[in-house]
């Protein structure tokens, strides 16, 4: 007698710990965390050269526009809040208010992404690149690594928007709502340290 | 057996490279000067550890074959991203080679500082800096681990988002041609030694995971039982077809 496998994505109870659950997956936390790490690394090569050229950084920082630095933070916020209140929706089984709010969120990381491009025109303009000296290495290394981040976060906005008009998400979907959900506030929180870190030190 | 190419082609690489002087790479700013005294003075330790290290490049293939065997068996018949995979692990093997016979060539004879400079150029810039393949190489090895259907996936999830993570470290390497010093130079924390560790890192848990991969899917032979595979599970329809097709004819003959 032959049996055709067919392997269903619902696993119910599977290996599922009752006493704590993890947003998403426990995976994407393998990404999210090491994602961090690598940004802490960076971070911390970023103040040892500090330390060895304070003049040079102290002067890259003076000439950055700090209106941006806000500008940046507030949208991420919004965008982070928009993203809440989509998995709330999602919740309450509300798929379309869900899809408009993760749409919010993508409009505000194409208007973050928006003036990015405008901030880094502006500097190449006033003839800082990539290797003028250090700081600007620095600047365009950690702004560029976390705009491409945000970049594939805009994908991820689009596709659950388009997923949560769908009826009933089943368990594999919520695994992309909430890993989806964790990881742009990811991006939101790695800007949080950039900020500080190019913009506001002293 | 393949899968052992994995920490084989690890190890070669580092001994070859410790033989040859480079494990440290040279500064890219150094004067041409000191770049012909360093292939005039380590000539033939440069020549036997480079040889050794087109070894490794070879090795690379041998289990990014075997990775794509155990693809195969997530993606079914059609399986863009398996070979995808097996490709961009070939290009990684010239990667290997190719900037290593420009090094080879610097150290054939000697020649006026700027050229050796040249040649030392052409063969770092791409060496650390052709990360272009394997970002890709991991990025699919992440998606197809994702896809994975079964109830108990052939690798667990964690390493599919892992691999697309480790994907991701590589990146900074491929801008080295902008920097002569610093952090993202080719002998630099980010550009070079952040890459090597994370490659190695990847490539130890990748063969840990294959192992087992492999080893499953003996069982499951053993056993006739080659759970959720898209092949056999094919197989098993068109046999159950073929044998429906044979009763009816009985009934109607």
């Amino acid at each position: 007698m032959t049996v055709l496998a067919t392997e269903s994505l619902e696993e119910p109870g599977a290996r599922v710990s009752t006493r704590r659950r993890v947003p998403g997956e426990v995976g994407i936390w393998v990404l999210i965390l090491g994602d961090l790490v690598v940004f802490t690394y960076i971070f911390a090569v970023f103040l040892a050269e500090r330390s060895n050229e304070p003049v040079v950084f102290a002067a890259g920082s003076e000439h950055l526009n700090q209106n941006y630095g806000i500008i940046y933070t507030l949208i991420l916020l919004l965008s982070s809040l928009y993203v809440v209140r989509a998995l709330h929706r999602l919740r309450s089984a509300d798929g379309h208010a869900a899809a408009r709010n993760f749409l919010g969120a993508f409009a505000c990381g194409l208007a973050f992404l928006a003036l990015k491009v405008t901030e880094w025109m502006h500097e190449a303009d006033a003839g800082h690149t990539l290797t003028s000296d250090h700081f600007f290495t620095f600047y365009f290394l950690m702004t560029g690594l976390h705009a491409l981040h945000l970049v594939i976060g805009l994908f991820l906005l689009i596709y659950l928007a388009v997923l949560a008009r769908r009826p009933a998400p089943g368990r594999s979907q919520w695994i992309l709502f909430e890993g989806g959900a964790c990881f742009w506030h990811m991006v939101d929180f790695l800007w949080m340290v950039i900020f500080p870190l190019l913009y506001l030190m002293p | 057996m393949c899968t052992w190419a994995a920490p084989a082609c690890t190890l070669v690489f580092f001994g070859a490279f410790a033989i040859a002087g480079y494990l440290v790479p040279p500064s890219p700013g150094a004067s041409p000067q000191e770049t012909a005294d360093f292939y005039a003075n380590n000539t033939d330790t440069i020549r036997l550890g480079l040889v050794l290290m087109c070894f490794a490049g070879g090795l690379w293939i041998i289990w990014s074959a075997q990775m794509t065997n155990q693809m195969l068996r997530i993606e079914g018949r059609s399986a863009p991203l398996a070979w995808t995979q097996l490709a961009m692990g070939t290009c990684a093997c010239i990667e290997f080679i190719m900037p290593a016979y420009f090094w080879l060539t610097a150290s054939y004879r000697e020649r006026d500082p700027e050229m050796q400079q040249m040649l030392n150029d052409m063969g770092w810039l791409p060496f650390d800096g052709f990360v272009w393949t394997i970002i890709w190489q991991n990025a699919v090895i992440g998606a197809a681990v994702l896809m994975d259907k079964r109830a108990t996936p052939l690798f667990p999830r964690w390493y599919g988002y892992m691999s697309i993570w480790v994907a991701f470290l590589y990146l900074p390497s491929g801008f080295n041609v902008f920097f002569k010093d610093g952090p993202l130079a080719w002998n630099g924390a980010i550009s070079w030694w952040l890459l090597l560790a994370s490659i190695f890192g990847w490539l130890m848990v990748t063969t840990y995971l294959l192992l087992q991969a492999v080893a499953r899917q003996e069982r499951e032979t053993a056993a006739g039982t080659l759970a959720g595979d898209p092949i056999s599970d094919l197989e098993r329809r068109v046999a159950l077809l073929e044998r429906q097709a044979q009763a009816e004819e009985r009934v109607h003959a």
